[in-house]
């Protein structure tokens, strides 16, 4: 049982850990720059295709309008919800540098989700001037689907819990895999390639294939950015809201506890020379 | 300097090193190339998902997009198995490191040597059945022997296009160090070539066609194939993408004479 000086000790180094991740960040805002605009084309190139695609028809309840929205909402949810611990973390592991942490009185998992919680805050503010400009192109153009409702907005900030969580365990499990693996690149490229399916960055779910939308549903992807898009654009009954949330909480329970297996088995492998 | 044979028999040496290198991890390899597979598969599906809405996109019909598809990761597997990606992020490694200038010492075309230096054999196992793949659809439509030139031709462009872009993108290395960054927003403008730029709607369309062009990439040689294209594009890929390396080299040249080592 944790005493409480130990807790305030513990709270203050979480909070100075993610200090450290939102100075870091804003040291080397440049190279989150580059990440938002590269990712800000690829979804462009998507919702343009679709678009066109859709033209004035409508297709499993999208319209143009509510494909180039969801792309939007999309692109800012996934920045600002996505982890990428995972390449630190897989070099720390590699390069024997975790051994500096495992003697520290922080646990590395947790210090790595403060610290990239701190670049999220600089990262998320990066995001705001890419918002503003296709926001405001689309609202000029009439093609921006406003929300319904307070409610629809307040379930799609829910979401970011749920979501942040999943994307966190996501992330740390692919770096661990750098215990078993010398080289991760291949399982990080195949989750990946996954990833950009179920996750509604290809297409939005409601427009793949029966039998993807079925695997889909079971997977925890769509919980981070596209399950919450969907339930902004009104698709998404009060009962759907309530399963996707159940299931979005569950896989990160499930992933939570995965993560927490793989770094309790990997540590008992793990080695380092030097250093 | 050394002649095409001297270059040629380096080249077999870089590629045995790379393939050896990359083999040491095998369990890594083997599932590497299974995601590049699923990476083929998914976007396969995202296509089909597509073509269930529309049975033209951007004037081309079903088999003439998959064939799209197939030249668009076809060529790119073959640009990054070879030069591309020692170009846009290898040659920042190498400045950055300083081995550049080993790679300098030695009595070989710098360009040559930079863009070959290492080999990426997941993508040239990938390669292969994506190019019988291609080469199947290609022969099923039936295209007649002018088709066929005209798309060898939009090929050898769509080849010369992106040695161009990323050898005068990597003329900038030299001088900013650190170009990574930027070589990842140039692969997103890239990913516009997985598509018809005939599909981007008309300014887009225009705009991947003629002014950044991507759709060199798998647009021109598809149109071409299909009779949706003429010569008449085609002469002015092969004006612009040789205007482009022309432009590319002067500008390697320039800045590799202008390079000072950033080690000891």
């Amino acid at each position: 049982m944790i005493s409480l000086p130990q807790l305030r000790a513990r709270l203050r180094a979480y909070y100075a850990t993610f200090r450290i991740g939102l100075n870091q960040n804003i040291a080397y805002r440049a190279r989150i720059n580059v990440w938002t605009i590269t990712h800000a084309l690829g979804l462009l190139i998507y919702a343009l295709v679709w678009g066109t695609v859709l033209g004035d028809q409508e297709l499993a309840g999208f319209t143009q309008q509510d494909v180039l929205t969801y792309y939007l909402g999309f692109f800012v949810l996934e920045r600002v919800v996505r982890a990428h611990g995972w390449t630190t973390m897989s070099t720390d592991i590699r390069e024997g540098r975790l051994s500096f942490w495992l003697s520290r009185p922080i646990h590395y998992v947790r210090y790595t989700a403060m610290r990239e919680t701190g670049a999220k805050v600089v990262l998320g503010l990066l995001v705001l001037p890419v918002l503003v400009l296709f926001l405001g192109v689309l609202v000029v153009s009439g093609t921006f689907t406003p929300p319904s409702g307070a409610l629809d907005v307040a379930l799609l900030l829910a979401f970011l819990i749920p979501g942040s969580a999943l994307a966190f365990s996501i992330s740390h499990i692919m770096g661990m895999v750098a215990f078993w693996l010398e080289d991760n690149k291949g399982p990080v490229s195949a989750f990946w390639a996954l990833s950009v399916i179920f996750s509604g960055a290809a297409a939005p779910v409601a427009l793949l294939p029966d039998s993807l939308q079925a695997i889909a549903a079971y997977l925890p992807f769509q919980y981070i950015a596209a399950f919450p898009m969907e339930l902004y654009l009104g698709r998404v009954s009060g009962g759907q809201i309530a399963i996707g949330f159940a299931v979005a909480v569950s896989w990160a329970v499930i992933l939570h506890l995965v993560s927490r297996l793989l770094w309790n088995r990997g540590i008992r492998r793990y080695s380092a020379v030097g250093g | 300097m050394p002649g095409m044979r001297h270059h040629g028999r380096i080249l077999v040496q870089l590629v045995s090193a790379s393939f050896k290198q990359q083999l040491s991890y095998r369990t890594s390899f083997l599932i590497v190339v299974i995601a590049k597979y699923l990476r083929v598969a998914i976007y396969f599906i995202l296509f089909e998902s597509i073509l269930v809405t529309t049975d033209v996109l951007g004037g081309f019909s079903r088999d003439y997009v998959l064939i799209h598809f197939f030249t668009d990761f076809v060529l790119f597997l073959f640009v990054s198995t070879t030069f591309e990606r020692n170009l846009v992020f290898g040659l920042s490694k190498l400045v950055q490191r300083g081995d550049l200038d080993g790679l300098l010492t030695k009595p070989l075309n710098p360009l040559f040597h930079i863009a070959f230096y290492k080999g990426d054999f997941y993508d040239f196992i990938t390669l292969g059945p994506l190019f019988v793949a291609l080469a199947y659809l290609v022969f099923r439509v039936e295209p007649t022997l002018e088709q066929g030139l005209l798309f060898l031709g939009g090929v050898m462009v769509a080849l010369l296009f992106i040695l161009g872009v990323s050898t005068i993108f990597s003329s900038f290395t030299f001088r900013t160090i650190e170009n990574r960054g930027a070589g990842r927003v140039l692969h997103a403008i890239f990913r516009s070539a997985q598509f018809p730029s005939t599909a981007f709607g008309p300014w887009w369309g225009t705009l991947f066609l003629f002014v950044i062009p991507t759709g060199f990439v798998a647009t021109l040689p598809t149109g071409l194939l299909s009779g949706l294209f003429h010569i008449g594009h085609l002469a002015y890929g092969v004006i612009f993408t040789i205007s482009l390396c022309v432009i590319g080299i002067w500008r390697w040249n320039r800045s590799l004479r202008r390079y000072s080592s950033a080690s000891s």
